[in-house]
């Protein structure tokens, strides 16, 4: 179904799919971003998801990363919750469920359906876990949450996040092993506080996908 | 008011509606210091994610809708339990339900300038929605407000608003303004979910509406036709109007208007210059002057006739205007006797052969109703051709119609 550059294997499409197949991160990068100019995320976000769900790692970091870039989980989000924090937790959330669930997505569907339908599951359980006046079984945390304390705690888990790029796996250690505030890991890695968090979001969810479906 | 809760800023009062899936609010705004209307999503709904998703959207599509004449969307938040609500410009006035209702019973039954009022007011709200993208899917007559603030001329330009000032209308009053409430966009999910059982609004749902597909701008010139013949039931105007109204109430979108501007021109052309008085003859054919005195009577027949038990008025009111009239069903059927010309100034007899009904109803060439009258007397004033028509509704609720065309001719 991909209309890239006139259909699958159109001239863009084609050599996003040989770029995966090469396994250079920066071929991938640029032709997702000329892609995306061309086409718009859509089609580039099904290319990237056959790959991602036939096992390839790059596939799903490229896949992670352009469903934040792009907006596309934000905006989903956003036309269900209306606080801002909010829309920041179930946006982590989401990329977390993503990353960590593409075994079941089917390359039949788009993206962005089998996306949106991620979205609403967890912004019910975001709804729930606002609604509820008890205390919070630990059962029931958010993905983001329950990752944070995974990642400080599992060995395993701590293997997963050494594979991870440097550009994530440096905040991330930082965010979710020292326990550093994002203001303070912001300073340190000396980016922006808006990247520290979008990387730490990322970060998190390749290290659900490393880990499969075993959370 | 007594004021109970706080939701935001907003001190949230009696209730003044329950829909299917929110409830509305009288509310006082406490920063700025006035009232406001607070719609609140029902608390079970919130935690459906597409009703939610709908009910945000609405909020927002509304907001891109610059009119006079549509609801104002001044904020959006969310309560302590997780449920959205919009807080809205407050109709002081009412609905148009309301007030047709408040008047029927006095006996009123629409003029010209009553007609003519809603359907400009309407048009302007409507045209500003769909300049926003947007399809409205939700105009009935409880739908519709009215509110304190006459249009200002400048910033209401009106579709082919070309003809003079008209006399004063009851039901949208000199100092009042008519403004159209929510979009139809959570109650169409929920009607065609099965979460809740199709309210009182039906009868001004386009066909299309009811089944899955898509729906366009002339969903809502059906509605706006269907509103515009129920606020005209029983009323004594120009045979013209059906007419117009009926087009846009064709099955087939393609055969309605193309756009709102088309609708009201010929709502305006059918309800004629404003120096015409109503009642004037539209044909060539009128009734003895005496005939017109029964009109009020029967109207009070043509509205039980045309709505059935337990149906809108709505309902009645398109059967009134279905463009393929049945003569029969079953072993009821309605037919007119009589000759098939007359001669200008002189009367003619027309008789009601009835089966199967105990009422009916002649619709006269100047648009006025009779009930149960055997025959009626018609003379001519000017040659042409002239339409009588005749209707009952057959015990299975099938509405019969029967037409007789009578050719009138000079003396010569």
């Amino acid at each position: 179904m991909s209309r890239i550059g006139g259909g699958a294997d159109g001239p863009l499409g084609a050599e996003l799919d040989a770029a995966l197949r090469s396994g250079d991160p920066h071929a991938c990068r640029r032709a997702v971003a000329e892609a995306v100019a061309t086409a718009g995320p859509d089609d580039v976000l099904d290319v990237l998801g056959r790959h991602a769900a036939a096992g390839s790692v790059l596939g799903t970091e490229l896949l992670v990363e352009l469903l934040d870039e792009s907006g596309v989980v934000r905006r989903f989000v956003r036309g269900a919750l209306l606080d801002e924090s909010a829309v920041d937790d179930v946006c982590q959330d989401v990329l977390i469920s993503v990353a960590g669930s593409l075994g079941s997505f089917a390359g039949a569907s788009k993206v962005t359906t089998w996306v949106h339908g991620i979205v609403r599951h967890r912004v019910v359980d975001h709804l729930r876990r606002q609604r509820a006046t008890a205390p919070l079984p630990d059962d029931d945390v958010a993905p983001g949450a329950r990752m944070s304390s995974l990642i400080a705690t599992r060995a395993t888990v701590r293997d997963a996040l050494a594979a991870l790029p440097d550009l994530y796996r440096e905040p991330v250690t930082l965010r979710d092993i020292e326990g550093l505030p994002y203001a303070e890991v912001a300073d340190r890695l000396g980016r922006s506080l808006g990247t520290v968090k979008s990387q730490v979001s990322r970060g998190r969810a390749l290290v659900a996908a490393a880990l499969g479906g075993a959370l | 008011m007594a004021g109970r809760e706080l939701m935001g800023r907003y001190r949230v009062g009696d209730v003044i509606g329950v829909g299917s899936f929110a409830t509305v609010h009288r509310a006082v705004d406490e920063r700025l210091d006035d009232t406001v209307v607070v719609k609140v999503l029902a608390e079970n709904h919130s935690l459906n994610p597409e009703i939610r998703e709908r009910f945000i959207a609405e909020g927002r599509a509304l907001r891109r809708v610059a009119s006079p004449h549509v609801v104002t969307v001044y904020d959006i938040g969310e309560s302590d339990r997780q449920q959205p609500y919009l807080v809205l410009e407050h109709a002081d006035r009412g609905t148009l339900a309301e007030r047709v209702r408040e008047l029927r019973a006095a006996g009123w039954t629409a003029e010209r300038a009553d007609v003519l009022a809603v359907a400009r007011g309407l048009a302007a709200a409507v045209e500003a929605v769909h300049a926003a993208r947007l399809v409205h899917r939700d105009l009935s007559p409880g739908n519709v407000l009215l509110r304190t603030g006459p249009d200002a001329p400048a910033a209401d330009p009106l579709p082919g608003g070309t003809l003079p000032d008209d006399a004063p209308s009851a039901v949208v009053r000199p100092d009042e303004r008519l403004v159209v409430a929510d979009l139809g966009m959570c109650k169409d999910l929920a009607l065609s979910s099965g979460l809740t059982v199709a309210g009182g609004t039906s009868g001004f749902r386009p066909p299309e509406q009811d089944g899955p597909g898509t729906v366009d701008t002339r969903a809502d010139l059906w509605a706006m036709s269907a509103l515009l013949a129920w606020l005209s039931d029983g009323a004594d105007l120009p045979r013209a109007l059906p007419r117009a109204l009926r087009r846009s109430l064709a099955e087939a979108p393609a055969r309605r208007h193309p756009d709102v501007a088309a609708w009201l021109a010929d709502v305006e052309a059918a309800l004629g210059p404003a120096d015409e008085a109503p009642g004037t003859p539209a044909g060539p054919a009128a009734p003895r002057a005496g005939r017109r005195r029964r009109t009020a009577t029967a109207a009070v027949v043509a509205v039980v006739l045309g709505a059935g038990v337990g149906l809108g008025a709505g309902l009645g009111a398109a059967a009134w205007l279905d463009d393929r009239p049945r003569a029969s069903a079953g072993a009821a059927g309605v037919a007119i006797s009589g000759p098939a010309s007359a001669v200008v100034g002189e009367p003619v007899t027309l008789t009601a052969q009835v089966t199967g009904a105990d009422h009916w109803v002649w619709t006269l060439p100047t648009g006025a109703y009779t009930a149960d009258d055997g025959s009626v007397e018609l003379t001519a004033s000017t040659p042409g051709r002239a339409e009588v028509v005749l209707e009952a509704r057959a015990p299975d609720g099938t509405a019969l119609t029967a037409v007789h065309r009578l050719d009138v001719i000079d003396q010569g």
